[in-house]
């Protein structure tokens, strides 16, 4: 080919251009109907327990939510940092253990043969199920609330990841080792960075399935956190708190899903593939 | 340039097992002189994209051998002697247009290679025009630029011998011309040998020095026809009344139930 072109000039790197983001402008404008729609509830659900007399005890008014958590503010924080802290200690370990066992078993072929069934197998436990037996062996303290995080969550980035792993071309797979690329690099070099997509799909799934993990797990046996005060609450028959802490665990859900989704569209700059549009 | 014949011998190929088991290739003979521009032309699905891959070392057949220059396939393939192209462009999409390029030859030479591949990779997109797409990401390309990607990470380890599977296939006609005449340049000015598949009737009259017409079930070779229309070709070849008539010869051979 030499013999075809005339100068070889050092190529300055090519940098890829960089992927469009929408605006607060468009975010607000896909926002506001939802919301509007919300508001709409929350005024019907007042205005329907005033009227219709429905005890606070049974189903409380938004206004005396509001009001409760507003009291009981420091209570609340307080229990929110340890279910936090719960859910993301026990997300990460879930990644990195879903993200792992993926790649060992796209990696080693016996691991898939002697692994994979097992894994799958497991999901048929009813895994809220084991949280009394991890109390049991752990105490009231962080150590079972992460267990059973991980093993609720883990699954579906493992599942995902492993799809993601063995979804590249077959014809580019063919290609690399023609050109004696070692197993270890088709991995890291292609598999990996073609897995993104699946597995952020995967962590979407988990970081859900880990709030419900660590607030079983806080039901199951626990001195603090928003579980907690769900089942103290509920003894004390009070219904406003109950409220306040289902609706601090929801916005601690949704808080995560949207921390995600950042990591997602940070890393979407250098591997465009993530976003849906792209691929 | 040392002697790069490639011959096939007794090629077999079986896909599956038990009933479910398919011979797409059977006992196929082939011989390909080095420096030669050669079309293999067939119907849809009677093997080419698979005999392509088991003259480029990427797939094992399973019975037969494939000889480059002598040497069974493989030594060729880690010599960087065959570039491949592959029906589908299959880029890495988080990587840009000069990347890609690059990437087979990177693998092939190791961290050492860095600049030399750079150089390399450069030199191939310049070459099927795409200079100015060096920063883009596949998602940014057309189809057809994708393709010459692909071609690109072929032509970037410089290989002798050059497999290209419908090419140009996904192409407008008038870009496909183009790029034909392109290909005919780079063909001339490089001496590679060249395999490539179509099932293009024209396309693989006006490229090629030798058409081998496969049929299917299983995949074989019918007939090989020897085109000496003379060179350098241009589109005014077309209106060759000897065009016409190898056209004639091939489609009938394309289409045995028409011929009779
Ligand atoms: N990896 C494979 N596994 C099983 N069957 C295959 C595989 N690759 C190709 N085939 C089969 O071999 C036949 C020929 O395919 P191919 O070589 O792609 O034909 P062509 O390129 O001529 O259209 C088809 O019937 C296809 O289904
Ligand atoms: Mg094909």
């Amino acid at each position: 080919m030499a013999t075809a072109t005339g100068t070889a000039r050092t190529p300055a790197p090519a940098a890829p251009e960089r992927p469009d983001r929408p605006g607060p402008r468009a975010w607000l404008s896909a926002v506001w109907p939802s919301a509007l729609v919300l508001l709409a509830v929350l005024v019907l659900w007042e205005l329907a327990a005033v009227a219709f007399g429905v005890s606070q005890f049974v189903l409380a008014t938004p206004s005396a939510i509001a009001a409760e958590t507003w009291a009981s503010r420091e209570l609340l924080l307080a229990a929110a940092w340890v279910t936090t802290q719960e859910i993301v200690y026990g997300f990460a370990i879930s990644i990195a253990v879903g993200v792992l066992l993926a790649v060992l078993i796209a990696r080693f072929h016996w691991l898939d043969r002697a692994l994979y069934p097992l894994v799958v197998l497991f999901q048929v436990v009813p895994k809220v199920a084991l949280a009394p037996i991890f109390i049991l062996w752990f105490g009231y303290g962080l150590t079972p609330k992460l267990l059973l995080v991980v093993v609720i969550a883990f699954f579906p980035i493992t599942l995902n990841m492993l799809v993601g792993l063995k979804s590249i071309d077959s014809d580019l797979l063919l290609l690399m080792r023609s050109v004696g690329a070692t197993r270890n690099q088709i991995l890291l070099r292609v598999q990996v960075p073609t897995s993104l997509p699946y597995l952020f799909a995967g962590l979407r799934i988990a970081i859900t399935l880990a709030v419900i993990g660590a607030v079983v797990a806080e039901f199951a046996g626990a001195s603090d956190g928003l579980g907690y005060l769900i089942q103290f609450a509920s003894t004390q028959l009070d219904t406003p708190l109950m409220f306040s802490a289902l609706i601090l665990v929801s916005l601690l859900g949704l808080a995560l899903y949207y921390g995600m989704s950042l990591v997602e569209i940070a890393l979407a700059r250098r591997f465009p593939h993530i976003r849906a549009d792209v691929r | 340039m040392q002697s790069r014949q490639i011959s096939a011998e007794g090629v077999r190929m079986r896909f599956g097992s038990g009933s479910a088991a398919q011979t797409v290739l059977d006992d196929l003979d082939l011989t390909i002189r080095p420096g030669g521009f050669v079309t293999l032309l067939g119907p849809s699905g009677c093997g080419k994209s698979t005999l392509l891959k088991i003259l480029g070392g990427i797939l094992e057949p399973t019975s037969g051998r494939v000889l480059i220059g002598g040497r069974p396939v493989r030594d060729a393939v880690g010599d960087r002697q065959i570039g491949l192209v592959p029906q589908r462009p299959a880029l890495l999409p988080w990587k840009t247009a000069l990347e890609n390029a690059g990437l087979l030859r990177q693998i092939a030479t190791g961290a050492r290679g860095r600049t030399e591949t750079a150089q390399a990779a450069e030199r191939a997109l310049a070459l099927v025009g795409l200079a100015d797409a060096r920063g883009k990401l596949p998602h940014q390309l057309s189809g057809g630029m994708a393709q010459r990607v692909s071609i690109a990470r072929a032509l970037a380890m410089d290989p002798a011998i050059l497999l290209m599977d419908e090419p140009f296939g996904a192409l407008d006609a008038i870009t496909r011309d183009e790029m034909n005449e392109k290909l005919a340049e780079i063909w001339a000015a490089t001496g590679k040998t060249i395999v490539f598949v179509t099932h293009s009737i024209s396309e693989a009259i006006f490229l090629s020095d030798t058409v081998h017409v496969m049929g299917a079930d299983p995949g074989r070779v019918v007939e090989t026809l020897d085109i000496e229309l003379a060179r350098p070709r241009t589109r005014e070849v077309f209106a060759d009344p000897l065009f016409a008539s190898y056209s004639g010869r091939l489609r009938s051979l394309l289409e045995p139930k028409a011929a009779v």
